[in-house]
């Protein structure tokens, strides 16, 4: 999800850069204000900073021989607080991009707004909500941050192919499908990592997730947090069906199809280098997309598609925090 | 070159004191129970004693940054933290967690720079430091460059910088190839202080410290000059110390007596 | 990790070298910046800037094969993002092996390629003509908050540290037989960045009792400050002016 130099155009840059220095400033002044209470943050930032990066570099499969990658985001916000995750992404991302070439200095503003603001805050947010939905409880806090790390990395792909069709270097119709839906399955990765990581830890230091030590075991003994994880599921899957839905009538492998969708629409037009016309054009047209008949067939495979893969990642999840509920003996 | 001066004790107190100090971890597991051990200023005292036993506990408790049930006086007066430092120095098992900043020469300076010296004298410091450790050359070296001998030796002139009376060092040799280890003792013994040194490596101990304290399950269950302890070897074997590690020669040439 | 990596070369002498890192800094940031907002049909405007990095390269004694390789690290992943970009893009098409290809999905990705490697390149030599330590005093410089700073440095110190810890960790998996073939052994690798984390936090106590005793309060010790000499000034003066002039032309 790093995006190299060359992708994204200067504005979008500048505003993403901008959202991303204020986000960090905020994100810093409040560190330095913890700072007098807790010194010990500044070794802990650097470190979970460097835990971030080698995490980073365990990949795991997602099917057809490749493999998905870590992003930690959401892990970081739950050890450490949404600010604080936010100011070790921006961390992990400058290290990356000066000295692994791992995402473009000029796109750091991007990279930094989508893995660290969305993917840090928006995914904390996301845990923070789920976690209002569930019992509390331990099983409740795994299964809020597994739902939250799922999203961040949905949300924060989403973002990159917005910015790639803001910037006009692809269609929002070609990029956010590829995004969203290669993340969708590399979400659940990062959701069993998240959980079996904060699994882990509160295992071994339960000290360190000061929370955990407040949350009742006994209160997973009911099945009332497996029927709303059931619920969640439920949830999840409508939403991401959705997003199939809208996305895959676009995803059609067949340029001839893309042209003759481009020239039913007049987006022939917007093929040149004006930026500004293409997007005009798309937005207002999405919606009369959506209700073609000849769409709906690939929209419900795509549904199908989707509702699969969600479910087997729930249930998934769901066994894990299932395993992690049970107190220890 | 010997290494630059520590300040001198306050006259007439004893250099470490301390006085029925028990620990407990936040777990539960009970450290230390009613230590009480006193050492004079110039001393040299081996800490030994099986995995588990308080060594590290014991030093952490020294250098202030664990606060037990007890008295502690290091130099005269109670320890707290930040102040530890000048007084005591600690080197940690590992070095890696002693050497955080991007060269040897900020590392070795981060003591004087926190004391707020003059940058002449910092600079004076991290080269006479450098120095005693022989390690002049290395200043603009990053410690992940640097082998284990070389990264142990940085942390003890880190630790040398601040000018310490006391000279703690937690397991010294762990790790460390004969050379490394050589030099190792060699900088301990140039060390005109009070020297404590936790160790499971009597063979080397030996050769730095003149009296030795062994920690068992968080008690001082032996105090004694080296010798005499280093002869009793079913005391060692009692408190999961290795007599064997001391081969018969060495023993034999330490207590005078022939080899068995 | 091969710890000579990164910053290797960095500890050479050099015109380049021997520049204020804040001179580094401002060059490399207005060289991409310029680039990257250059339309890939001004093919002339990227061959100046390729020549200027060319040229520090030369300038630098640094080795060519190693900058470049670096630098070209960055195309797979750049190509695999706009490969498919001629195919779908639409508009004006041009016929190449049989296939139609967009123009103006061939102008993006030809323009992408550019700017990737041109961005990568310039990090590289900036990092390679600048020891890491100086190039945060830089930053530093430049104006960037402290605390990032100081927590960039200590980051990269121990990046090293936990890489080594997390191969470990995964070599000690493989010798147990374990080989990645579906997505639910991602749990598994879930456990092991939970030891790796729980290693880490155990770390920063160490370090944080380390700083204490060498009578840390909360700060860093601010290092050296930098002076910028004559040839830093001049460099910028004559640099930055061409940058803009070739930024423009290429409209």
């Amino acid at each position: 999800m790093h995006i190299p130099d060359g992708f994204v155009s200067g504005p979008i840059n500048a505003g993403a850069a901008a959202l991303s220095a204020g986000a960090l400033g905020l994100g810093l002044w409040r560190a330095n204000r913890q700072l007098r209470e807790q010194p010990q943050l500044v070794p802990l930032l650097a470190t979970t900073a460097a835990f971030v990066f080698a995490a980073q570099m365990l990949n795991f499969p997602i099917g057809g021989g490749t493999s998905g990658h870590f992003l930690g985001a959401v892990t970081a916000a739950a050890l450490l607080g949404p600010w604080n995750a936010c100011i070790i992404m921006a961390i992990v991302l400058v290290i990356q991009g000066l000295l692994f070439a791992d995402g473009g200095v000029s796109a750091l503003g991007s990279n930094v707004l989508n893995m660290g603001v969305i993917g840090g805050l928006a995914g904390y947010a996301v845990m923070r909500g789920v976690r209002s939905l569930l019992p509390a409880g331990r099983g409740g806090y795994l299964a809020a941050a597994a739902v939250a790390s799922w999203f961040s990395v949905v949300l924060a792909s989403s973002a990159c192919a917005l910015e790639l069709a803001l910037s006009g270097t692809s269609p929002l119709m070609v990029a956010f499908p590829a995004m969203a839906g290669t993340h969708a399955i590399i979400g659940i990765g990062e959701a069993l990592i998240a959980t079996a990581v904060l699994a882990a830890v509160a295992a071994a230091r339960p000290d360190i997730i000061p929370e955990w030590a407040r949350l009742d075991g006994k209160a997973d003994q009911t099945g009332k947090v497996r029927k709303s994880v059931w619920a969640l599921a439920g949830a999840g899957v409508i939403v991401a069906g959705g997003l199939a839905l809208l996305g895959s009538p676009f995803a059609s492998g067949s340029p001839d199809g893309l042209e003759k969708v481009a020239a039913d629409q007049g987006f022939e037009e917007a093929a040149s280098e004006d930026k500004v016309l293409w997007t005009k054009s798309l937005f207002p047209d999405y919606k009369v997309k959506v209700i073609g008949s000849e769409r709906v067939s690939t929209g419900v495979a795509g549904l199908i598609g989707t509702v699969a893969v969600f479910g087997a990642g729930f249930a998934a999840i769901r066994f894990l925090t299932g395993g992690a509920a049970r107190p220890k003996g | 070159m010997s290494p630059p001066a520590p300040v001198p004790p306050a006259p007439g107190a004893p250099a470490i004191e301390v006085a029925d100090l028990g620990f407990r971890y936040h777990d539960g597991t009970e450290a230390l129970r009613g230590v009480s051990l006193r050492v004079s200023a110039g001393e040299s005292v081996c800490l030994a004693g099986p995995n588990g036993a308080g060594k590290s506990t014991l030093l952490l408790a020294l250098a202030g940054l664990v606060r037990g049930a007890g008295a502690v006086r290091v130099a005269g007066s109670e320890v707290s933290g930040a102040e530890a430092g000048r007084r005591l120095g600690l080197v940690f098992q590992d070095a890696d967690d002693q050497l955080f900043c991007p060269t040897v020469a900020e590392d070795v300076a981060f003591g004087p720079r926190n004391q707020r010296l003059a940058e002449g004298e910092v600079a004076a410091r991290v080269a006479g430091s450098l120095a005693a450790v022989g390690l002049a050359g290395f200043e603009a070296r990053s410690a992940h460059h640097l082998s284990g001998g070389e990264k142990k030796r940085a942390a003890i002139a880190a630790v040398l910088a601040c000018r310490p009376e006391i000279l703690a060092l937690d397991e010294p040799w762990a790790n460390l190839d004969a050379r490394a280890a050589r030099a190792v003792t060699g900088i301990i013994r140039s060390f005109p202080g009070t020297r404590l040194v936790a160790s499971q490596d009597l063979h080397h101990a030996a050769e730095v410290c003149d009296r030795m304290v062994i920690l068992d399950g968080g008690r001082i269950v032996a105090d004694g000059p080296m010798e005499k302890l280093l002869a009793d070897a079913e005391l060692l074997e009692k408190h999961g110390l290795d007599p064997g590690g001391l081969c018969p020669r060495c023993r034999s040439n330490l207590t005078g007596r022939a080899p068995s | 990790m091969e710890h000579g990596f990164l910053d290797r070369h960095s500890d050479l002498d050099s015109p380049v070298h021997r520049l204020d890192p804040r001179c580094k800094v401002l060059l490399a940031l207005a060289l991409v910046g310029a680039a990257v907002s250059t339309p890939p049909q001004h093919l002339l405007a990227f061959a100046v800037y390729a020549g200027l990095l060319a040229w520090t390269l030369a300038l630098a004694r640094l080795p060519a094969g190693y900058v470049l390789g670096r630098a070209a690290l960055v195309l797979p992943f750049s190509m695999l993002v706009a490969l498919g970009l001629p195919f779908f893009r639409g508009g004006q098409t041009v016929a190449v092996a049989g296939l139609q290809l967009s123009v103006a999905g061939l102008w993006i990705l030809a323009g992408a390629a550019m700017k990737s490697f041109i961005g990568a390149l310039a990090a590289v030599l900036l990092v390679s003509t600048t020891p890491f330590a100086s190039l945060l005093a830089g930053l530093r410089g430049l104006g960037l908050p402290a605390l990032f700073i100081d927590l960039l440095a200590l980051t990269y110190r121990y990046v090293f540290v936990l890489v080594g810890e997390a191969m470990r960790l995964k070599r000690a998996a493989a010798a147990r037989g374990y080989r990645p073939r579906w997505l639910p052994q991602a749990v598994i690798v879930g456990r092991m960045a939970g030891s790796l984390f729980v290693r880490s936090y155990e770390r920063a106590e160490r370090m944080y009792g380390a700083m204490r005793l060498r009578g840390y309060l909360g700060r860093m010790p601010a290092a050296r400050p930098l002076r910028f000499r004559l040839a830093d000034g001049l460099t910028l003066a004559v640099l930055l002016p061409v940058l803009a002039a070739v930024r423009i032309l290429a409209r």
